[in-house]
């Protein structure tokens, strides 16, 4: 995979930690995604933490972090290349040897649910990180990867009451993006 | 330009934010009319604000994880079998816990129940077989699975004791219990684990949170199997969901295997939390996948004195810290063998016993004291022992003296290191034996000697440090007349070793060694001069003059000054609470030495006081079954036995007996135990069961002391009793005949007394008046030489002299 599929670097981070980092958890996270990801009714959350649940062993092995903050930020970047490339891999797959040949065969639908939001929020926060980078790495952190309020707020440096404002604001701001926009009033007075 | 625009987007955009930020700050009812205010005449600004406002309304849940709760989810007085759910007691990652209580009426019982999140449909019925195989888990120390069910919906329960208490790490906090309480709660934990491991049932999520203790101090563990029952129920992607990252070992996140050896690392990480007071990973951790990536960013496990702070940190290095260690491995075959081995080994630290989780450091520490003691690897390299490695325990402690400036602390650290290394030396050396190579840990020390010399003359200084070693570890394996020329060689080159502290210390060890060989002057003169150098600098030498009081009250007392012995002991005893605290080994010792004295004073109820409160000592210590406690329980039984509290004595006695027979086996002092412990049961009327075990004390010490030693006697002559208040008369006589042989000028006049007295009835019996007045007036004798002492036995004498004045009537002298 092109590993500039992910869209932009929401979080500034080192490009030879970052490819390491994608070495480890890509394999894990395709394995896990392909097996486990929609046999239960659990979210993209579930399916990350087991990822680095079987991915941390390797880790712990070959990489010393001595920047927690850095660390934590590549992981979350990490994460959301994984994941969409992995969706990215799902759809060629799927054209090359058509459905019947796919295992989640009967998941289907839910799968393409989920397979189409995390393109669809990956590209918009392309978007949002060109008006601000904080609020888009916020969406990295929180919806890519998985991380609470708390993780979040540790991974970019500000405070737990900052990343629940920055949240709202950014998860309003994609919700308008994509297209579920609720009906507005009275816009035009004053 | 295109730039341009976009720094323009971008600062509108801030400003959206700033209008939007100042909203958040608002009540829900006010934001609308805060965004007019504040965007004034700025129409964009405004659109762009409201409609951002308008759809966080709308995106509650948007791009949430959470899973939407079902409908007819059970909840508040939703009935399940008998029992209806009352309050939400928490929320896990295994599902919801109720306090729930039975609406049947039958009887009052307030119960936990525990309806799980993550389950399927076709594995109920498995659940439900596993909840039968649990129900059957009964143990002190584990809640207890009451009923297990499904909802109308298909969702799995189970119905557990409910526990009122607090998770183990915040009552150890809250208690400010010290390190071993802490280490006792911890062991509660394990008997429970044990206890489920021997009935195939793995719990698999060992944590503080699972782990109650009651306000009875008594620890309950919940929640037993249901990491398995729902991992069988489950999907390996929920599994990771209820997975504690905190306590996981790291086969359960890898997805592997999950063993009894599972449970061991989760122990492990539990006794580091209780010893250390805070989580294994730091206080950085929190849930989720956060927590993962920590314990990635953490690296290994950090060593509990690492992260402990003052004292504590010093009691939690070496063994604590090496049980942990060992606990914790990554690999589980390299972990504990199981439960019960990671129990033995802090019984053994509680004992002072070496741990097995040191194994792999001796390796070590060998090899580093091979590089650094040229002379001990050329004295002990043809040695295979146990041995060596006690050796270089003591050379290295000796070493770490020199550097520490705390001597006390060095010194307490040594003498553990001896205690440890002899132990496992002597369990090497048994099994030496039994493969047909008896290699002694004597004879061990006796080839290491004789290569000092040949060393001496090459570097004074090693070989001096070999000698220290070698004479200390010959006084601690009680071979006195081996430690005796070792410390007297290493005296004869002090002025060339120019140590002045080590001085001190080689006469003190010398000074108990010749008090042991009945050499009291010599102890007493080299106490002195040890004393002396100590009390040069008495607040670095506190401990060991602390120490040193307790030999100088014993030779005290040796020589009759039995109240200057207990004004130094008593002198000592504020000190040492002071250095030690109420709950220490060298209290334990104190206060048992007390004990001692104020029974040879013949202060019995003080003593009777002293011995108990080193007995409860010895237990919170859970040193209950050591040779200190042996010791203590000697002397309270004998203080009952003089105070005439024979079923106080009794009990005592066979405590103290059992003990001894557990950790020597036969042997001169076993024997002692036994007599005396006969003796008592004659005055209790248990004739019979005296004489058994005087006929086993009278062959073993016959076999260990030999055949005309005192104890031999005195044991013979409570045989005569029990035998004669059994009217086995010719048995009797023919006891007698054996103590007749015995040249009584070497006899102690108490036994002679007894022997005499004894002699007396049976020729009584025997209708023998002459003989049995001899023997009388030879008692008699014996009570006038003995002043005092005798006292016990004038109520024998008097019995005596009544029963032949009664059947002659003729006079005998009073």
């Amino acid at each position: 995979m092109d590993p500039d599929s992910a869209g932009t670097q929401c979080a500034r981070v080192d490009a030879n930690s970052f490819d390491a980092l994608v070495d480890l958890l890509y394999h894990d996270l395709r394995n896990i995604a392909r097996r486990e990801r929609y046999r239960a009714r659990a979210g993209l959350t579930l399916c990350t933490t087991a990822l680095v649940n079987e991915a941390w062993i390797k880790l712990q092995r070959s990489h010393r972090w001595d920047n927690r903050q850095h660390f934590l930020a590549t992981a979350a970047l990490a994460m959301r290349q994984v994941l969409v490339n992995d969706v990215l891999a799902r759809r060629a797959a799927k054209r090359n040897h058509g459905e019947s040949a796919n295992e989640l065969q009967h998941d289907i639908a839910a799968q393409n649910v989920d397979d189409e939001q995390i393109l669809l929020v990956n590209d918009a926060i392309k978007g949002l990180a060109a008006l601000s980078p904080r609020l888009a790495q916020v969406v990295e952190c929180r919806y890519f990867a998985g991380f609470s309020d708390g993780e979040t707020a540790e991974a970019l440096g500000i405070t737990d009451r900052t990343v629940r404002r920055d949240w709202l604001k950014a998860r309003a701001w994609l919700y308008r993006e994509l297209g579920e926009v609720a009906p507005l009033q009275d816009v035009g007075d004053g | 330009m295109a730039e341009t625009a976009l720094a323009d987007a971008a600062g509108h955009f801030a400003r959206v934010e700033a209008v939007l930020d100042g909203a958040l700050d608002q009540s829900a009812s006010a934001r609308e009319h805060f965004v007019r205010q504040a965007c004034g005449d700025d129409q964009l600004l405004r659109r762009e604000a409201l409609g951002l406002l308008a759809a966080m309304t709308h995106s509650e849940g948007f791009l949430e994880h959470d899973i939407p709760a079902r409908d007819g989810a059970p909840g508040q007085g939703t009935q399940l079998g008998p029992w209806t759910l009352q309050e939400l007691l928490g929320s896990g990652g295994s599902g919801d816990v109720w306090l729930g209580a039975r609406h049947d009426g039958q009887f009052d019982q307030r119960v936990a129940v525990k309806l799980l999140r993550h389950w399927h449909r076709d594995d109920v019925p498995r659940f439900l077989r596993e909840q039968r195989l649990l129900a059957q888990l009964d143990h002190t120390n584990i809640a207890r699975l009451l009923d297990a069910g499904s909802t109308l919906d298909g969702q799995p329960y189970m119905v557990m004791e409910f526990v009122a208490g607090e998770a183990v790490t915040v009552y150890a906090r809250g208690q400010s219990l010290n390190i071993d309480a802490r280490l006792g709660l911890f062991l509660q934990v394990c008997d429970a684990v044990a206890y489920a491991h021997r009935h195939l049932i793995v719990h698999r999520d060992i944590k503080p949170q699972n782990i109650l203790v009651r306000n009875d101090g008594r620890v309950i563990l919940l929640d037993f199997g249901i990491a398995q029952v729902l991992d069988e129920a489950a999907t390996a992607t929920t599994r990771s969901q209820y997975l504690t990252p905190q306590y996981a070992a790291p086969e359960q996140l890898a997805g592997q295997a999950e063993t009894t050896s599972t449970d061991v690392y989760a122990l492990g990480l539990l006794l580091h939390e209780l010893l250390v007071g805070q989580p294994p990973w730091g206080r950085l951790l929190r849930q989720g996948t956060l927590a993962l990536l920590q314990r990635v960013a953490v690296g290994p496990l950090p060593l509990p004195s690492a992260q402990a702070v003052g004292d504590d940190a010093k009691r939690l290095r070496g063994d604590l810290d090496a049980i942990v260690h060992k606990a914790t491995q990554a690999e589980p075959d390299a972990r504990y063998a199981s439960v019960e081995a990671l129990k033995q080994d802090i019984d053994h630290f509680q004992a002072m016993r070496p741990v097995q989780a040191r194994g792999r450091a001796i390796g070590y520490w060998i090899r580093r004291a091979l590089r650094r003691h040229w002379l001990v690897a050329a004295t002990l390299s043809l040695f295979v022992s146990g041995l060596l490695i006690a050796l270089i325990a003591v050379i290295l402690a000796q070493h770490d003296a020199a550097r520490d400036r705390d001597i006390a602390q060095t010194e307490a650290a040594r003498s553990k290191a001896v205690r440890d290394y002899l132990a496992h030396m002597f369990r090497d050396a048994g099994l030496h034996t039994q493969a047909g190579k008896p290699l002694t840990a004597k004879q061990v020390l006796e080839q290491a000697a004789g290569r000092v010399d040949a060393g001496f003359a090459q570097d004074p200084a090693a070989a001096a440090d070999v000698l220290k070693a070698l004479g200390e570890l010959h006084f601690y394996i009680g071979d006195y007349a081996a430690a005796d020329p070792l410390l007297q060689r290493w005296l004869a080159h002090e002025s060339a070793i120019a140590d002045e502290t080590a001085a001190a210390d080689v006469r003190f060890t010398l000074a108990e060694t010749v008090h042991r060989m009945g050499r009291s002057d010599e102890a007493t003169q080299l106490l002195a001069q040890a004393q002396k150098v100590w009390l040069q600098d008495p607040a670095r030498h506190a401990d060991v003059l602390l120490t040193s009081r307790m030999l100088q009250s014993q030779l005290e007392r040796q020589r009759g000054e039995v109240q200057a012995g207990i004004a130094t002991l008593e002198a000592a005893l504020p000190q040492r609470l002071q250095r030690s605290g109420p709950e220490h080994f060298e209290t334990g010792v104190l206060f048992s030495n007390l004990g001692a004295a104020y029974i040879q004073a013949g202060r019995f109820d003080e003593g009777i006081e002293s011995s108990q409160e080193a007995m409860r000592i010895w237990t919170v210590l859970h040193m209950e079954r050591s040779n200190d406690a042996l010791n203590t329980l000697n002397n309270l039984a004998a203080a009952h036995f003089r105070q005439g509290q024979l079923a106080e004595a009794e009990a005592a006695f066979a405590s103290a007996l059992a003990l001894r027979r557990e950790a020597y086996g036969p042997s001169a002092a076993t024997a002692a135990l036994i007599g005396n412990y006969a003796r008592t049961l004659l005055k209790t009327g248990k004739a019979a069961q005296a004489v058994q075990l005087a006929e086993e004390a009278a062959a073993m010490a016959e076999t260990h002391a030999g055949d005309t030693s005192p104890l031999t006697i005195s044991v013979r002559v409570t045989l005569a009793e029990g035998l004669f208040l059994l009217q086995r008369f010719d048995d009797v006589a023919s006891v007698l005949d054996l103590l007749a042989a015995v040249d009584t000028a070497t006899m102690p006049v108490s036994l002679d007394l007894r022997a005499q007295v004894m002699l007396g009835k049976l020729h009584h019996q025997r209708g023998d008046a002459k003989a049995a007045r001899a023997a009388h007036d030879r008692a008699r004798a014996a009570m006038d030489t003995l002043g005092p002492a005798a006292e016990p036995m004038r109520a024998d004498v008097e019995a005596l002299r009544g029963r032949i004045q009664a059947s002659q009537g003729s006079d005998i002298n009073p």
